[in-house]
């Protein structure tokens, strides 16, 4: 009889049931012998033995149908007629006298009890030692679960303090950008108020400053505000209206403008002495042209036609000429009352404000640039009527011609120039020195040969010297 | 993207510091440069940020599966490896190929002619070639999926001397072509990194507040001065 055969004698089966008869017998039995149903404790203490020896069969048969027990479906150990003839003995003895449940009369031997009790202990042993690891391995599964938990948690939180600190930074960022855009407006229409402001005051100001300030000598106190007098704008006179500013301000504001006039005047005053030496220049070369015409009509050896012609430059001349004197008496004029003066008051003198002149007093220093600054506006000033020619300041032809009446004829020239007494000494020097004295051609009130012979004679004099001051006397 | 951020944040900068510094606080032109700059840099971060992602998915590719075993799949791509060579000859140095481990790990370096323009003024500019090293590393992965399908996994990491950082992207985007056209089309397992606009990090809401304040403060004095 083998363990199996014995265990299967314990729960009253037939050896080979299945294990789900062991398992249904099993647990009647254990129903049948609990401690707890035992009368007295002598009972009491041969349940809990009948109970351990059902637990250990329980439990052989178990490992023996269990994965790696051994079980076969034929020919196994568990069956009948696996074990030994005794063990049939055995197993017919047991199933005949100790079948399932209390037999508290039943009588063992000594020997046989003491290996049910090691058989018992060690079942015992083993099942503490399987709950406790079953015990150990639920509580490391708790501990992991508990592990795994908390760190989902935490992955959780961490991922919602992500969440919080992105929204957080969308809320500061989008924040930053409002409080950008809201400065860069603000900016733009508080610079363009304060703007608009300094215009509107600077308008106002300038306005009252244009307009006459009341009389503050009668208007004692509100308009003014001080006891001095000065008058100051009325928004000025707001508390914090500061008086002397105002005055300072107003002063500078006076002497710029003297300034800028007294500039202007000077300007005004060159410019006009400008256009004065302008006009003489021009007269000045028409009184030439016209002299010169002059003694080209009378010469008798050209043609009408030319004459025809040199009459026509010559009324063109004289045409220039009456509006070069046009010009300068406008321009005298200017002059006369940008200085204060009347055009008679100016002084008879030719100067330049380009050429200067050494007959008179100079309106700009003789070595100053023609665009130098006027000199004093109040120095000798010019009049055309008695403004001297190039001839009067170069050759001395005072009494020649008078450019303001008319041109005089060569003959008229020729006899003032035989008059000594209308002759100047340096006028008859320059006709000694130019053309080699005209005594040495004739006289015209004593010699009898006509303008024409003259003339001849003058030219082939002239002719002979080839200096270009013949053409332009 | 990252021109664009450039050219961009130039355009803003310009913007912000002239209107800023004509149209607010005048007297003092050099106002608006810093908030210019703040600014331009809020304006080319999202472009440069999206330019980064762009790079990190191209040198970190999703991974694919492909329709082959993976004992076929890791030797089609060993003898890929193996036989591909470059320029003056330059192939790949296999450190690793492990089966077992499932997994490649190769380096490629090669030299390359780089040109620099150099000049101290305008009559004195020329150009200068000179050679600069490349090492690009790559690592290949390999998954079974237990259906005759492999999961492959490229990331590559290029090392680049002188101022070309892109020059190794031609022999990744071929490299994987290559593997692409010997194993067939694959599918994509994964999701690229995102290129979504993520919130500002802090050290740019700082930049923007210190821009903020400087503008403010810049206002206050234009305006009450």
């Amino acid at each position: 009889m083998n363990e199996l055969h014995k265990a299967y004698a314990v729960l009253g089966l037939d050896p080979g049931s299945s294990m789900e008869s062991i398992m249904r017998r099993y647990k009647r039995l254990i129903m049948v012998w609990h401690p707890d149903r035992a009368p007295s404790p002598e009972h009491k203490e041969f349940a809990e033995e009948e109970l351990k020896k059902i637990n250990n069969a329980k439990d052989v048969l178990t490992k023996h149908f269990g994965a790696n027990g051994g079980h076969r479906a034929t020919g196994c150990d568990c069956q009948a007629g696996a074990g030994t003839t005794a063990g049939a003995g055995a197993r017919s003895s047991s199933s005949s006298s100790a079948g399932p449940g209390p037999n508290y009369h039943r009588s063992k031997t000594a020997d046989e009890k003491y290996q049910e009790e090691q058989a018992a202990k060690k079942k015992d042993a083993e099942r503490k030692a399987r709950e406790q690891a079953e015990a150990n391995a639920r509580r490391q599964q708790k501990q992991y679960t508990q592990q795994t938990t908390q760190q989902t948690m935490e992955a959780a939180m961490q991922q919602q303090a992500a969440l919080r600190d992105e929204k957080l930074r969308w809320q500061i960022s989008i924040g930053l950008i409002i409080a950008f855009v809201a400065l860069e407006i603000f900016g733009t229409m508080a610079i363009g108020a304060k703007n608009w402001w300094k215009d509107m005051s600077w308008k106002w100001q300038n306005q009252q400053s244009s307009s006459k300030p009341p009389d503050t000598n009668t208007d004692t106190g509100t308009n003014t505000g001080t006891s001095t007098g000065t008058y100051i704008p009325p928004y000025y006179q707001t508390p914090g209206g500061n008086q002397e500013s105002w005055e300072r301000e107003q002063a500078q504001r006076d002497k710029e403008q003297k300034e800028h006039d007294q500039k202007q005047h000077d300007q005004d005053v060159y410019f006009t002495r400008l256009e004065i030496d302008k006009y003489e220049k021009i007269i000045e070369h028409c009184n030439s042209e016209l002299t010169k015409l002059e003694i080209q009509i009378a010469d008798p050896g050209i043609s009408e036609y030319e004459k025809n012609k040199l009459r026509e430059m010559r009324d063109f001349r004289q045409k220039n000429l009456a509006e070069g004197r046009a010009g300068l008496k406008a321009a005298q004029e200017k002059l006369a009352r940008l200085s204060g003066e009347t055009p008679t008051q100016i002084a008879p003198s030719l100067v330049s404000p380009i050429t200067g002149s050494n007959t008179g007093v100079p309106l700009v220093p003789s070595n100053s640039s023609p665009f130098a600054p006027p000199a004093d506006p109040n120095s000798t000033l010019l009049n055309p009527s008695t403004t001297p020619s190039i001839f009067k300041r170069k050759y001395g032809l005072d009494g020649l011609s008078t450019p303001s009446t008319s041109t005089p004829s060569l003959s008229e020239m020729m006899k003032k120039y035989a008059d000594p007494s209308t002759t100047t000494p340096s006028t008859k020097s320059f006709f000694d020195k130019k053309y080699g004295g005209l005594d040495s051609l004739t006289t015209p009130s004593s010699s009898t040969s006509s303008l024409s012979e003259l003339m001849k004679k003058y030219k082939t004099r002239e002719q002979t010297t080839s200096s270009p001051s013949t053409t332009n006397p | 993207m990252a021109a664009v951020g450039i050219g961009l944040g130039i355009f803003i900068f310009l913007l912000v510091s002239a209107y800023t510094s004509e149209a607010i606080t005048k007297p003092d032109n050099t106002a608006g440069c810093l908030p210019g700059l703040i600014a331009a840099i809020w304006v080319a971060w999202p472009f440069f940020h999206h330019a980064g992602v762009s790079r990190y998915n191209f040198l970190h590719p999703v991974p694919k599966e492909y329709k082959t075993p993976i004992k076929q799949a890791f030797a089609q791509i060993r003898d890929i490896i193996s036989e591909i060579s470059y320029n003056f000859g330059d192939k790949w140095h296999v450190s690793t190929a492990d089966v077992n481990q499932r997994r490649i790990l190769a380096s490629l370096r090669f030299t390359d002619e780089e040109t620099k323009v150099e000049g101290t003024n305008l009559q004195n500019i020329h150009t200068r070639k000179e050679r600069v090293q490349r090492l690009l590393e790559m690592e290949v992965q390999f998954k079974d999926t237990g259906n005759d399908t492999t999961i492959v996994q490229f990331d590559f990491h290029p090392r680049v001397e002188g101022a070309q950082w892109y020059a190794c992207d031609h022999i990744v985007s071929g490299l994987v072509q290559r593997v692409e056209a010997t194993l067939g089309a694959g599918t994509e397992r994964g999701q690229p990194a995102d290129t979504k606009i993520p919130a500002p990090p802090w050290w740019l809401v700082g930049l923007g507040a210190l821009g903020v304040f400087s503008l403010g403060s810049s206002i206050m004095t234009a305006v009450f001065k």
